[in-house]
């Protein structure tokens, strides 16, 4: 069973389907992380430079509050103060900031937190040393102690910040690095997503549109077959059905409806289809049908069908089975209108029947020629007969004359029934072809004859004749009648002298011949000096029982050439005669070189 | 010719043939006893009617009513006791197709009926003196028919 679309390239068209849509996802996932990983660096950088600028910060506030303290101390002036009392909540501000910028990374907290407790003490000994007070341009021991110890500190917080800044500086290193490359290898990725989703847009693109255009093709074609189809079934009168069987529907072709004599549609089922078989026919459609239904082949059979019109179309259905795109069988036929050949064939019949009928009637009338017109003929011979060697019976005068002429007309009737049983006979001897040597046939027919030879001082010239390919019996007949012919019809003032050449020909030469391929011919010719004949009746000596002459001058039956001419085309040759009135006649048979007979039984 | 009567059994439902048959067994000077049947029935009934009577020659026509000469002859040929009797079929028939079944069931002649008398009377002569053993153990299709 044939299905509608091939399964298997099917199944790759969804494959590659997917295939190229798992590659997309894929890509943007990838491209994805790529773009996230690197604005996560970015965000990393973005922090280094804040903690740097806030370490700085931190730095110069620590310097301003040293600065204001020793300005203090130099001037007295507790203007300068200030920047020492804001500096406290301003360091803490920049510690709480840096802590919250490093709060991800452990090493930096430690260093922040050392330089908390130092700036606290720093912080401590600033004020300390302010709340030691002493004159104007003099330092107290424990001042200038806590100086010296608060610039430890002060070098100590300058150590922790740059320490800060040494890590964020490195760190800053790596993730600009880390950035460069990822940024390269970002741009690289989505460079090779772009060029693989352009690949697939294009091989999708260049399928679709192969696709389309053998699908365009596809639908020409299909347009070109359904014509062919349409006219086909238009003139060979072939009406078409799709019948599916899961479903039980049918669809008629127009010409189906044109061989019923309806119009397109006019009916839709099966069951309306079923309604116009042939009563006599109707187990007919039925074996075609549950074979259809069971999916076997039943095909060639002949049913009658009734006609819009009433007349009778006979119809032989075809069909073979599909599977369409939902998986339903469909039966695929065709009704062949056979009304022509089914009536021919019944005339045929009629007509062999007549014909046996006709052979049948010949065969009985060579019965009764050949048994029961002999009886009483023979019994009127054997009367005279009797007559005849009797003794005592004396006939004279006219009685003589008239009983001289009724063993006449028996003898004369006795040649004529032989000669109608030679010619039925012609049908029913044995044919069996052999090689002839005609020259010693001649002879024998020369010795047939050989009392008629003698009586009309006929001679008979015979060149060397070689062989043929005959049946004996037969051949021996036609050579034996043609030459008993022109020994009966000589002239009585003249010797008769029988002439008989052969020589081989192409069929080309014969005229009667109408056969297309080119085959050797033997041509015989029999040549008289005897009355002739005229030429206008060169055909009709060859028919059943005609003669030229009264049968007061010359005895015959009208049977002898029409028995030749018979056996000339049993062997699938040509027999023709040319005469002239009182100079002679001429008998012209063609034989085939390598003949088969025709059988004509 | 043997000096004895030579017995002779025709089948024939002709009067005229009969009659001629006699007459040129006479004009011949054949020293006959002839038993005439008028068909084949009767020619079957007088042999069953008559075990001990052996003809030397039944002469026997075909078309006979009630029972003609072919199944006179099937039946004569299944018979043990007449299985070697000599059958010559004596016919106006020429026909091949006689001729050929005549001689498969076992006819041991086959004369067609002579158109002149003095070719009966020549018939007669010749047919009488056949040596049938000889004959019957050299025959075939072409020695079966009468040559006149």
């Amino acid at each position: 069973m044939k299905t509608l679309m091939k399964e298997g390239i099917y199944r790759i068209y969804i494959s590659v389907f997917f295939g190229a849509i798992f590659i997309f996802l894929f890509l943007s996932v990838v491209t994805f992380k790529q773009i996230n990983d690197l604005s996560d660096i970015q965000l990393k950088i973005t922090n280094t430079y804040e903690i740097q600028q806030e370490s700085q910060l931190l730095l110069t506030d620590l310097i301003d509050a040293e600065n204001g303290q020793r300005g203090f101390l130099l001037t007295r002036d507790s203007s300068l103060l200030e920047p020492f009392y804001n500096a406290d909540n301003k360091i803490k501000n920049h510690i709480q900031k840096l802590k919250n910028l490093t709060k991800d990374n452990p090493a930096q907290l430690r260093h922040m937190a050392a330089l908390s407790s130092l700036n606290n003490w720093r912080l401590q000994y600033l004020q300390d040393i302010l709340d030691d007070y002493a004159p104007l341009g003099q330092m107290t021991d424990y001042s200038l102690a806590k100086i010296s110890e608060s610039k430890k500190i002060m070098d100590s917080c300058r150590a922790q910040i740059a320490q800060i800044r040494k890590i964020e500086f490195d760190l800053l290193k790596e993730r600009k690095r880390i950035n460069n490359q990822q940024i390269q290898s970002t741009s690289i990725f989505a460079l090779i997503a772009m060029l693989v989703s352009l690949l697939i847009i294009l091989i999708a693109f260049y399928k679709i549109d192969f696709d389309l255009r053998r699908l365009r093709r596809i639908l020409k074609e299909l347009n070109i077959s359904n014509e062919k189809l349409n006219i086909a079934q238009k003139a060979g009168n072939i009406g078409q059905w799709v019948w599916n069987i899961t479903n039980e529907t049918i669809i008629f072709s127009d010409q189906h409806y044109k061989q019923l004599g309806y119009e397109s549609g006019e009916y839709q089922t099966l069951d309306d289809f079923f309604k116009l078989v042939h009563p006599e026919d109707v187990v007919l459609v039925e074996r075609i049908t549950n074979a259809i239904v069971k999916e076997e082949l039943d095909e060639g059979i002949v049913y009658r069908m009734i006609k819009k019109d009433g007349s009778i179309i006979y119809l032989q259905s075809y069909y073979h089975f599909v599977e369409d795109e939902n998986g339903d069988t469909l039966a695929v036929g065709v009704n062949n209108d056979v009304t022509k050949d089914v009536m021919h064939a019944q005339d045929l019949e009629m007509r062999n029947d007549s014909l046996i009928r006709a052979n049948n009637e010949l065969a009985s009338f060579n019965y009764i020629a050949s048994h029961d017109l002999q009886e009483p003929l023979r019994k009127i011979q054997m009367f005279i007969s009797r007559i005849d060697s009797d003794e005592e019976t004396i006939i004279a005068g006219r009685s003589a004359n008239y009983f001289g002429k009724i063993k006449d007309a028996a003898n004369r009737m006795q040649i004529l029934i032989n000669d109608l049983l030679a010619f039925s006979r012609l049908n029913k001897t044995d044919k069996i072809q052999e090689n002839i040597d005609l020259d010693v046939m001649l002879e024998n027919i020369q010795q047939e004859w050989s009392q008629t030879i003698e009586e009309k001082k006929a001679v008979i010239q015979i060149e060397e004749l070689g062989n043929l390919v005959g049946v004996p019996f037969l051949i021996q007949t036609l050579f034996s009648n043609i030459i008993g012919n022109s020994l009966k019809y000589s002239l009585p003032d003249r010797l008769p002298i029988i002439k008989i050449s052969k020589r081989t020909i192409s069929s080309q030469e014969i005229a009667a011949y109408d056969e297309e391929d080119e085959i050797q011919f033997h041509e015989i010719k029999i040549e008289d000096n005897g009355i002739g004949f005229d030429n206008k009746f060169a055909e009709k000596i060859f028919q059943l029982f005609q003669r030229l002459h009264d049968k007061n001058s010359y005895a015959g039956t009208g049977i002898g050439l029409a028995i030749c001419k018979k056996i000339v085309e049993a062997h699938n040759g040509f027999i023709c005669a040319e005469g002239k009135p009182n100079i002679g006649a001429q008998f012209i048979i063609h034989l085939p070189v390598t003949s088969e007979l025709t059988v004509t039984k | 010719m043997s000096t004895s009567n030579m017995k002779i059994l025709l089948a024939d439902d002709d009067a005229d043939d009969r009659m001629f048959f006699e007459e040129a067994l006479e004009a011949a000077r054949i020293k006959t006893e002839i038993v005439s049947v008028n068909d084949g029935m009767e020619l079957m009934e007088y042999l069953n009617d008559n075990p001990s009577y052996q003809p030397h020659i039944l002469f026997l026509d075909i078309n006979m009513p009630r029972k003609n000469g072919i199944e006179a002859l099937k039946e004569i040929r299944k018979d043990d006791a007449r299985k070697d009797l000599v059958v010559a079929i004596y016919s106006t028939s020429s026909a091949q197709s006689d001729i050929e079944e005549t001689f498969i069931l076992g006819a041991n002649i086959y004369i067609k009926k002579p158109n002149d008398f003095n070719e009966l009377k020549k018939v007669l002569e010749d047919v009488v003196s056949i040596n049938w053993q000889f004959h019957t153990s050299g025959l075939n299709k072409e020695t079966f028919l009468l040559n006149i």
